[in-house]
């Protein structure tokens, strides 16, 4: 056992004395005396109910009364509670606001619930049933969904790695991170079921995404982890996911795209809020950030290239060149949310645009 | 430092010559001659749609998974092709089945996924303005409001400690624990939303329940973890849900506590189900079991913070007077009674009915003169 207990409670003499005090009717009743922050908070649009916004009243509750640094709570007792003495330090590692925060994080949180879904009542997989797709596309689609499983699998994973880790005068950010486990895993879900409906099957395991996965999980700050997935990996997965719905040939397709997009989308914004904050508070740390995305940069660009990726889109897409322009938009607009993160322009030092390059120019070809 | 990769793919000849080999149209299509089994899935219930116990079949079913996945380390989905020694390890500390297995996960998450609910609008609070609650009940509301969203985020982070250290090849139960962290979450948000809505605010955290709290979090492994948080801890606090709902002040809080109960109900079960799954599978454990339960059932007892006993007392008894107090503590006495037997029979079902005899609970019980029905227990 890590922690042990000072004492053997069951022979404790003075919790014996206390439990009997309580039961037997003599109460203390000094603790109804102590609220000292009163509040009655209400919708402030009813019909959008009680958001985090509505009940965040600064300055003992909203998250202007965090410090930059915490340094007064290590325990689990919320924040604007009253902290009496003896709380214990549950360990918490990431204690600076500016590593985690983003403002939009309660609003992104709320969205993801209102947009909640199921996946085996929400898709109308019977409409696979009399879809035309040859032998050859099916296959090519159950290997995508292979790729897209192990990518929410992973992405399920990292806010795994650093939700427990964080101060609970962050909760915004992780009930928005609980939120983001729950909408990887039930993407994983998503497309493991598409795989597998009808006379399905799983494909092949690309040995190039899962090294990119394992850069982005292996980060070794919540700030790299969330640049490197919020950002560079969400923009890939959100331009796969457009390209999914725009090739779609039947309703269970179209709305796995749009669900795909729409849960990807969320993260994109947390990531570029999320580091354009950090940004704004620390600008030394825009540099960290930037070189570590040089390295993800590169596994992205293995992954792009992969058989495992690139042979099942050109199958569905009808040839090579619409994948290349899909790439190229991608990238695009990678390069444009960095920007917006205050990250400055990552085309002039990523490799991205070098294997874009090897993709050929669209005039030229 | 980060793991950056084995490949700078720009500077690799292979890499650039596979992709000009591609521009030109000479596909290797190797990924379609991948050797993967062949199923045909359907929905077996149009109602329920399209579940993960629908897949349940072949070498992509978890009835067929064994108790040691040797292989897979990485992100490859079970049943998908892939090589042992080309995958990107990424180290998983929980490749036994039995580390985190429980009969029914793929139901519990299929529940969990079909019963999300939303703390901002499932919950009537506009209606809190037409209940009239006296200023000591409300008061005694915020205070236990103020404990369940202290405790509820445990139950996310102790999960999320070990999520991700698990090999993805125990896919539903790594969901499970997801669809447990938003719950939890939903938790805090919705306890928190009540207190701050009550016209109180929120009132003191609980140190006793805290260092419960670290030792869950602390806990050695996820099956001591879960045998503690799951079934003991969260076991405590599924009861106290239906006694809240009980002495709830008004409908919109009936209902609040309604909704947070289905969700814990679940992550009880899956708590009873991996330890029978443990004890099914791997019996060496037990003695383990019984240790890790020894000083869980330790804390818990120390958990006797006066401010939340005494808040449930005015609580159910309505007021404060020596009559309500007398009526709250008859009602507080016999919900400690009923977390104990609760605990008692989950133990029994997990097959676990041997640590009821070793239980520091019928000591306390006894000492303090509350368990009448203690007697009754079966060892």
């Amino acid at each position: 056992m890590a922690y042990i207990a000072p004492k053997d409670f069951s022979q404790d003499e003075g919790l014996i004395q206390e439990v009997m005090r309580v039961m037997g009717g003599d109460l203390d009743l000094s603790w109804m005396k102590d609220h000292p922050h009163p509040i009655a908070a209400r919708p402030r649009q009813a019909e959008r109910g009680l958001t985090l916004d509505d009940i965040n009243d600064d300055p003992f509750y909203g998250p202007d009364a965090i410090p930059e640094i915490v340094r007064h709570n290590f325990s689990m007792a919320p924040r604007g509670a009253i902290l009496p003495e003896g709380l214990p330090s549950l360990g918490y590692r990431v204690n600076r606001k500016s590593d985690v925060w983003a403002d939009s994080a309660a609003a992104l949180f709320e969205e993801s619930k209102s947009r909640r879904w199921a996946p085996a009542r929400d898709i109308a997989w019977d409409a696979l049933d009399t879809t035309s797709l040859s032998p050859d596309e099916d296959r090519a689609i159950h290997q995508i969904c292979t790729g897209l499983i192990s990518i929410h699998l992973v992405a399920a994973d990292v806010p795994s790695r650093w939700v427990w880790l964080m101060n609970q005068e962050f909760h915004e950010i992780k009930y928005w991170l609980c939120a983001q486990m729950f909408d990887t895993s039930r993407l994983a879900e998503a497309f493991r079921k598409r795989a597998l409906y009808g006379h399905g099957s799983l494909g092949k395991d690309s040995r190039e995404l899962g090294e990119l996965l394992k850069i982005v999980i292996d980060s070794e700050s919540y700030p790299l982890a969330s640049a490197s997935m919020n950002l560079a990996l969400f923009s890939l997965v959100q331009g796969l996911g457009r390209h999914y719905e725009y090739l779609a040939s039947n309703p269970a397709d179209t709305t796995l795209g749009t669900r795909l997009v729409q849960d990807t989308t969320r993260s994109i914004a947390y990531g570029v809020d999320h580091i354009a904050s950090l940004v704004r508070a620390r600008p030394v740390e825009a540099e960290v950030i930037n070189e570590h995305l040089d390295l993800v940069d590169n596994g992205v660009i293995g992954f792009l290239g992969s058989r495992e990726l690139l042979e099942p889109l050109i199958l569905l897409s009808g040839g090579f060149e619409p994948v290349a322009a899909l790439y190229r938009r991608t990238t695009a607009e990678y390069f444009e949310r960095c920007a917006a993160a205050g990250l400055g322009a990552r085309a002039e030092r990523s490799p991205l645009p070098g294997f874009l390059e090897l993709l050929g120019d669209e005039e030229t070809r | 430092m980060s793991y950056y990769g084995s490949t700078d793919y720009l500077a690799n000849d292979d890499f650039v010559l596979r992709m000009k080999d591609m521009r030109k149209g000479n596909l290797d299509l190797g990924w379609m001659k991948a050797g993967t089994e062949q199923i045909e899935v359907h929905a077996a219930s149009k109602k329920r749609g399209l579940t993960y116990l629908d897949l349940n079949q072949g070498s992509y079913g978890y009835d067929a998974l064994g108790e040691i996945p040797r292989g897979p380390r990485g992100a490859a989905p079970r049943g998908a092709a892939y090589e042992v020694d080309d995958q990107a390890d990424l180290g998983p500390e929980l490749n036994l089945k039995s580390d985190v297995w429980a009969y029914k996960v793929a139901s519990f998450y299929e529940e969990a996924v079909s019963r999300q609910w939303d703390a901002t609008t499932d919950v009537p609070w506009a209606d809190l303005d037409r209940y009239d609650v006296p200023d000591e009940v409300e008061i005694a509301f915020a205070q236990l409001c103020t404990f369940f969203t202290e405790v509820e985020m445990i139950a996310t982070d102790l999960p999320a400690k070990w999520c991700w250290r698990m090999n993805n090849q125990f896919h539903e139960v790594k969901g499970f624990i997801a669809s447990q962290a938003i719950d939890e979450a939903r938790h805090a948000e919705v306890f928190r939303k009540r207190a701050l809505a009550g016209g109180v605010g929120l009132m003191q955290a609980l140190p006793q329940a805290e260092h419960s709290l670290k030792a869950i979090l602390d806990s050695d492994t996820y099956s001591e973890a879960s045998a503690f948080m799951h079934l003991l801890a969260e076991g405590n606090i599924l009861t106290m849900f239906r006694f809240s709902e009980f002495i709830s002040p008004t409908p919109v809080d009936k209902r609040m506590f309604q909704l947070v109960m289905q969700d814990e109900a679940r992550h009880v079960s899956y708590g009873l189900q991996h330890l029978k799954w443990i004890l099914d599978h791997t019996p060496e454990r037990r003695e383990q079991l019984h240790a890790a339960l020894d000083e869980a059932e330790n804390f818990s007892l120390s958990q006797f913070d006066s401010a939340l006993f005494e808040a449930m007392i005015v609580l159910a008894g309505k007021g404060t007077s020596p009559e309500q107090i007398k009526k709250g503590i008859e009602i507080v006495g016999t919900l400690q009674i009923k977390q104990v037997e609760e605990y008692f029979q989950r133990l029994r079902r997990a097959g676990f009915a041997d640590r009821i005899e070793r239980s520091k609970f019928r000591d306390l019980l006894a000492a303090v003169s509350l368990g009448q029905q203690d007697a009754a227990l079966p060892a």
